[in-house]
């Protein structure tokens, strides 16, 4: 065993930490998608990945999926991410016991930032924010996103897959009174429309590269995410066959390509 | 060098104690360094003995969160996720928490908890039982995810208003009856659920309700994952039995509440309007009520 771990950090809604035995200043940061669960978007990562990365801290972060319109999700993660950044000890330490206290004055050298779906939006959006307001830590950033909604996605199509069962019907009920982020994800809505003009204005600006993704993995038959490029500078795209639009981020026994990807980024 | 398995007890247990107030302050009530006038005996007897009112009300919830703790520390043992044996700093307050006559009484007899007495039994070397080495790893993924299911209710006010009411709970005259009878009126549950005052304590239940049955859900997903691994379905299924038998206890109304609610119609907004499919959720619900006899692994 590598992490401390699952810790509860308050941040957010069910956000859970492994923090690294012995950490090396790399972090990862997990951002689900619509209807998603900080943990169970991901599943096997967090099992996985601790040996894989034994130095890294890794942070699955929680938000309201269906209910919160995009724009307040990327304002409070970009909030989370500063708090953490600017503050690795003492954001760390907020979940553990005195006598486990870090004392390090660890710093960050690189932040791993893996989307899916709606989170990709979510992120993206986070980082062109942080980017405008020179955040310090974006120079760290490298972004993974998988099976990204950043060109809009189907909505209908979106809530049947992403929510089974008695969720699908919770979230329903939800989006009848707050269906605001389904319209987020529109393509001919103002919100990802200025998204995908401000990356690409903002990619040619200096230390603009940064908002690149460097991993855009796609499922070879989602019906539910518009695979369009987002930008000309994102990485090329890969196909992880044998996955759809929930399971390309869920790494199995036989199925090991997401976690490659994201471990080549660390 | 960190030694990680002490260091993940030590944070569970700072966690679930030490950052949760009420939590912290029913250790210190058992314990008797706080609350010294209140009678223990008096404070621990089943609700029907007598309302539950007032502080008793936050002592004995902050009482049930420690032994829902201890109920957690034995799966953890189980599956090896917790140092064996268990470093001293935990045996000790943990005997002296659960050894009392009075407290026994509590988690023996009013309310069963049978993983708590596990966990007792352990605390005084009369309990080794463990998964096999071949299944230790993956069985301590499996606990995880319940530390991660757990908190999504544990955390959820909403679900915990819908169970205090389920255990007797009234807020002056709102309890289990009200929520009854207002889940007879699809419209009225419908216009119940948009409440979003604090003391709405019938819109808490009402959403409570339909959390829970998200958690169900997980949870019934979980356990049979954990059919894999010998008795860990039947562990991970006490850790909730007093909550999923007091439930069973009104199955009638919770499949009848399930096909209401399939029935609704969701207003042109929604992403689509025909209704869910019920039948997997009634079964769900149905797998949960046996018992863990539902999660026995089928060779």
């Amino acid at each position: 065993m590598f992490h401390l771990g699952p810790l509860p950090v308050h941040e957010g809604r069910n956000s859970t930490a492994w923090w690294a035995a012995e950490p090396s200043g790399t972090a990862v940061l997990f951002v689900h998608g619509f209807g998603g669960s900080s943990v169970g978007t991901w599943s096997e990562f967090e099992q996985r990945l601790p040996s894989e990365a034994p130095t890294a801290d890794l942070l699955f972060y929680g938000y309201d999926g269906i209910r919160t319109q995009a724009q307040t999700s990327a304002i409070r993660l970009r909030q989370l991410i500063n708090n953490w950044m600017s503050a690795p000890d003492l954001f760390v330490n907020g979940t553990l016991p005195p006598r486990l206290h870090r004392s390090g004055q660890l710093a960050y050298q690189r932040l791993v930032i893996v989307a899916h779906s709606l989170g990709a939006v979510v992120a993206r959006k986070a980082l062109l924010d942080a980017f405008r307001s020179n955040s310090p830590w974006l120079q760290y950033v490298r972004l993974a996103l998988f099976a990204p909604a950043h060109r809009g996605a189907s909505v209908q199509d979106l809530v049947k897959a992403t929510l089974g069962g008695w969720a699908w019907f919770k979230a329903a009920l939800g989006l009848a009174q707050h269906a605001t982020v389904l319209q987020d994800l529109d393509p001919e809505r103002p919100f990802l429309r200025a998204l995908v003009e401000d990356t690409q204005r903002a990619l040619v600006e200096p230390g603009g590269a940064t908002l690149r993704a460097q991993v855009v993995a796609i499922a070879p038959h989602d019906r539910i995410v518009y695979n369009v490029d987002f930008a000309v500078d994102d990485a090329v795209a890969v196909v992880i066959e044998n996955t759809n639009h929930t399971s390309i981020c869920k790494p199995c026994h036989g199925q090991l390509e997401a976690l490659d990807l994201v471990r080549k980024l660390l | 060098m960190i030694d990680v398995e002490r260091a993940n007890i030590e944070a569970l247990i700072y966690n679930r104690v030490e950052r949760d107030p009420l939590a912290k302050e029913g250790l210190e009530t058992l314990l008797g360094t706080a609350n010294k006038g209140i009678s223990r005996r008096g404070l621990l007897r089943h609700h029907r003995e007598g309302a539950v009112k007032g502080k008793e009300l936050e002592l004995r919830e902050g009482i049930d969160r420690l032994l829902s703790l201890y109920s957690l520390l034995e799966i953890g043992a189980y599956v090896g996720s917790v140092p064996t044996p268990l470093p001293p700093e935990v045996v000790g307050p943990a005997l002296d928490v659960l050894t009392p006559e009075v407290t026994r009484r509590y988690y023996e007899e009013h309310y069963p908890l049978k993983l708590v007495s596990r966990f007792a039994a352990r605390l005084r070397g009369k309990n080794a039982d463990a998964v096999s080495d071949r299944h230790a790893e993956q069985a301590r993924a499996v606990y995880h995810s319940l530390l991660d299911v757990d908190r999504s209710i544990v955390d959820d006010e909403d679900v915990q208003t819908f169970l205090w009411m389920l255990d007797d709970m009234q807020w002056g005259d709102i309890g289990l009856s009200t929520l009854l009878e207002c889940s007879r009126d699809p419209k009225r549950y419908g216009d119940v659920l948009a409440g979003h005052e604090v003391q709405d304590y019938l819109a808490k239940a009402a959403r409570g309700f339909l959390d829970f049955l998200e958690f169900a859900e997980k949870l019934d997903t979980l356990l049979r994952r954990a059919a894999e691994f010998e008795n860990l379905a039947e562990q991970c299924w006490l850790h909730y039995e007093y909550w999923l038998r007091l439930l069973g206890a009104w199955r009638d109304w919770v499949n009848a509440m399930i096909d209401s609610l399939g029935q609704w119609r969701l207003g042109d907004d929604a992403a689509d309007r025909s209704p869910p499919d019920v039948a997997p959720l009634k079964a769900v619900m149905a797998r949960l009520w046996t018992g863990p006899e539902a999660y026995r692994r089928q060779d």
